[in-house]
């Protein structure tokens, strides 16, 4: 038995939303749930002094090399990764090696997190081995459990096949997830072009690179009368295209690391801070810390790009793009966010990116299978990673720690 | 101020003006040593240099040598051909391997911007950086400098203009930050295609007319065509940047305005520059050549007194 004791509530969907509540967690259920303070009992109690419950968070996009790039991240640092981070559920993208584009390569995801405390929701490739050639077997992806579609962080160049997938997969249940990016523009860029990038000699990825994509991709998506979500939006001028789309079937997703640096970061070549998609201008930044707290743009995720010291400890160019940042969600969100916060951004990593893939949102009620993150936004991290990741970012101080995540009867209190 | 304010030579970014200021007086020093009958100090006897040379270089790598060989360093030479970077060695193994053997100071050309940064972080060594990608080339800037301000005194107020591919410059780059922390004002003209967009973001003029901005400057420096650094075609031939951007006898010929001719070498005679204009009056490419000498025995000579030769590996 698990004692939650005086936890603030954070899930919109639920009626005790920002308040204070003792919980009781029983053989993997939610028995009890009191504004009034439980006598403690029996068990295991969790207390801190600002502690905080939201249902488990889910992590979209999360990198995880298995099978190909085990040396990386494999499935059990990954997953062990997400739970530290306070997850309850991933969605890996389908870069792997080979690439995820078949029914056998979903089901080894599947199976990878079948008895772990952290789900996997495995995203298939939409072309076959990523090549953006052909189309991959979405049907029957789709019946082994994919989540949603997308060739990751590589984009669908020919417009042909991406209007093809477009029309193929509307009537599937997975959405498509498209990151976009115009990769000829883009070609060889180091970081965002901009002052930074041309004081460094570094190639610049243009800002019009990402809003040329989108809007080619939503003349496709009105042509083909379907849907898509933009994966990791970086650019203001992008994300206004989508918002002035004003379509339902439109989401859009940002990473958390483009909400709490800008380009300025780079100054000093750290590789740590060469990500895909680049960390933008200050004012990117801001505009999408704005959508995110106004809800125009739906989903935050980690980004989790997991390398090893070979692939960041060189010369900027040859560094590999990408940052470890499952296990500092919640520091890097105590970086870009106020406490007071959370309440408004809560779903947008716990219920959101879950209706995105239409999968059922756990609710907090008594009586129904527990599926919690509980955490403490004021307590130092803690920075004792599981991943096998060397990529984290220095942080000066870092605020927020997770104290554990349950889901039934498993949990990982230390 | 007797001492540089950095322990390295990354890039002019990090330099104060103090510190340009005395490298300067410490190069008005040895250039009066290399005109001397005997063209060698004993400074720095006890010190061991490696040129590690990642991309090809001539004049720059003979300089440094010479440089190093005057102030009777010894000297260790190292470059691409020979390295085990092409058999997939890290480049701090490559160079731990070289300071293991009890060197002091690193004078580094490498092809990626940042590398020189990178290395300062990893090794235990005083970096000097001999050119990073399209980054930077802090001596060749310093030489530039030294040699505008023999000719026009002080580099506060002067009108320098940079000519030709500033993209893929890092002689551009450099020379910008280096005129700009001296108090002079900066103008570049080249084709549109090779200016970065963001150029005047670091208070920089751009001109694309060559003729109206010879006019205005004090100084012009003509850069080379970096054909091996552009990946794409930037501009539909050499011939045509040659009539667009090409210093001729005929154009200088008809501007009224007595300016002085830089260029980096290696020239491309005919392309950038012609042979008339390159071997005028007006021209002062010989004496960057020489100043570069004495320009880089002090960088290196003003480095070396920042060598820890406890800490020293």
């Amino acid at each position: 038995m698990i004692h939650i004791q005086r936890a603030k509530v954070l899930c919109p969907e639920s009626r005790f939303h920002n308040k204070v509540c003792d919980f009781i967690v029983d053989h993997g259920k939610v028995v009890r749930i009191s504004e009034k303070p439980i006598p403690t009992g029996k068990g295991t109690v969790i207390h801190s002094k600002d502690l905080h419950l939201s249902i488990g968070w889910f992590d979209l996009g999360t990198q995880i090399g298995d099978p190909g790039f085990e040396h990386k991240e494999d499935f059990e640092s990954g997953l062990a990764a997400a739970a530290k981070g306070g997850f309850t559920g991933v969605a890996p993208m389908p870069n792997t090696f080979p690439f995820r584009d078949n029914k056998s390569a979903i089901k080894y995801a599947i199976d990878a997190g079948a008895n772990h405390i952290v789900q996997v929701y495995p995203i298939g490739g939409l072309s076959k081995k990523g090549e953006g050639l052909e189309l991959a077997e979405l049907y029957d992806m789709t019946e082994a459990g994919a989540s949603a579609f997308s060739d990751g962080l590589n984009d669908i160049h020919n417009p042909e096949l991406q209007k093809l997938a477009l029309l193929y997969s509307d009537n599937l249940r997975p959405p498509l997830l498209c990151h976009p990016i115009d990769h000829q523009l883009a070609a060889e860029g180091m970081m965002h072009e901009g002052p930074t990038s041309t004081s460094l000699g570094l190639r610049g990825i243009p800002a019009i690179a990402e809003e040329l994509r989108v809007v080619r991709d939503l003349k496709l998506i009105e042509y083909t009368e379907s849907g898509m979500h933009f994966f990791c939006i970086s650019t203001k001028e992008a994300l206004k295209r989508i918002l002035e789309a004003n379509s339902d079937e439109l989401s859009s997703s940002v990473a958390i690391s483009n909400l709490v640096w800008n380009d300025e970061r780079l100054h000093d070549f750290d590789s740590s801070f060469k990500v895909e998609p680049p960390l933008r201008s200050e004012s990117d930044r801001k505009f999408l810390l704005k959508a995110l707290k106004n809800g125009n743009i739906q989903v935050l995720c980690s980004n989790h790009r997991p390398h090893e010291i070979e692939a960041k400890r060189c010369e900027f160019e040859n560094a590999e793009f990408g940052m470890a940042s499952i296990e500092v969600f919640l520091p890097l969100l105590m970086q870009a966010f106020k406490a007071e916060d959370l309440s408004e951004i809560i779903s947008s990593f716990t219920s959101n990116p879950r209706k995105l893939l239409k999968l059922e949102i756990p609710l907090l009620e008594e009586d129904l299978e527990a599926n919690l993150c509980l955490f403490d936004p004021s307590l130092p991290a803690d920075l004792n990673f599981k991943s096998k990741a060397v990529n984290y970012p220095k942080l000066n101080e870092p605020k927020g720690k997770i104290l554990g995540v349950i889901q039934g009867r498993k949990n990982n209190f230390a | 101020m007797d001492s540089l304010s950095v322990d390295h030579l990354l890039g002019i970014k990090q330099l104060q003006p103090e510190d340009i200021d005395l490298i300067f007086r410490t190069a008005d020093h040895f250039k009066e040593v290399i005109n001397r009958p005997i063209r060698k100090v004993p400074s720095l006897r006890d010190i061991t240099i490696a040129n590690l040379f990642f991309e090809n270089s001539t004049r720059t790598k003979l300089s440094f040598e010479l440089a190093e060989k005057r102030l009777s360093a010894d000297v260790l030479n190292f470059s691409a051909g020979q390295s085990s970077l092409k058999k997939g060695e890290t480049l701090i193994d490559t160079v731990n391997n070289i300071l293991a053997m009890k060197v002091d100071m690193v004078v580094m050309r490498h092809p990626m911007p940042g590398a020189a940064m990178f290395l300062s972080r990893e090794v235990n060594s005083r970096i000097v950086n001999a050119g990073d990608g399209a980054h930077e080339h802090p001596t060749q800037a310093l030489l530039d400098s030294y040699s505008i301000r023999e000719v026009h005194g002080d580099l506060a107020g002067k009108k320098v203009l940079i000519v030709g591919d500033i993209t893929h410059s890092r002689v551009a780059l450099s020379n910008i930050f280096c005129l700009q922390k001296m108090g002079a004002e900066v103008k570049v003209c080249g084709p549109p295609t090779l200016i970065p967009k963001y150029i005047e973001s670091i208070g920089v003029k751009v001109e694309p007319n060559l003729r109206k901005a010879l006019e205005w400057c004090d100084v012009a420096n003509m850069l080379r065509i970096q054909l091996e650094r552009q990946r794409i075609q930037y501009f539909p031939s050499l011939r045509e940047y040659s009539l667009q951007y090409g210093l001729t006898k005929q154009l200088l010929d008809s501007i009224d305005n007595e300016f002085t001719i830089l260029h980096p070498g290696p020239i491309n005679r005919g392309v950038e520059i012609t042979t008339e204009v390159a071997d005028s009056e007006r021209s002062i490419i010989l004496d960057q050549v020489e100043n570069g000498v004495a320009i880089r025995m002090a960088v290196i000579y003003l480095l070396a007194d920042k060598i820890d030769k406890r800490n020293s590996s």
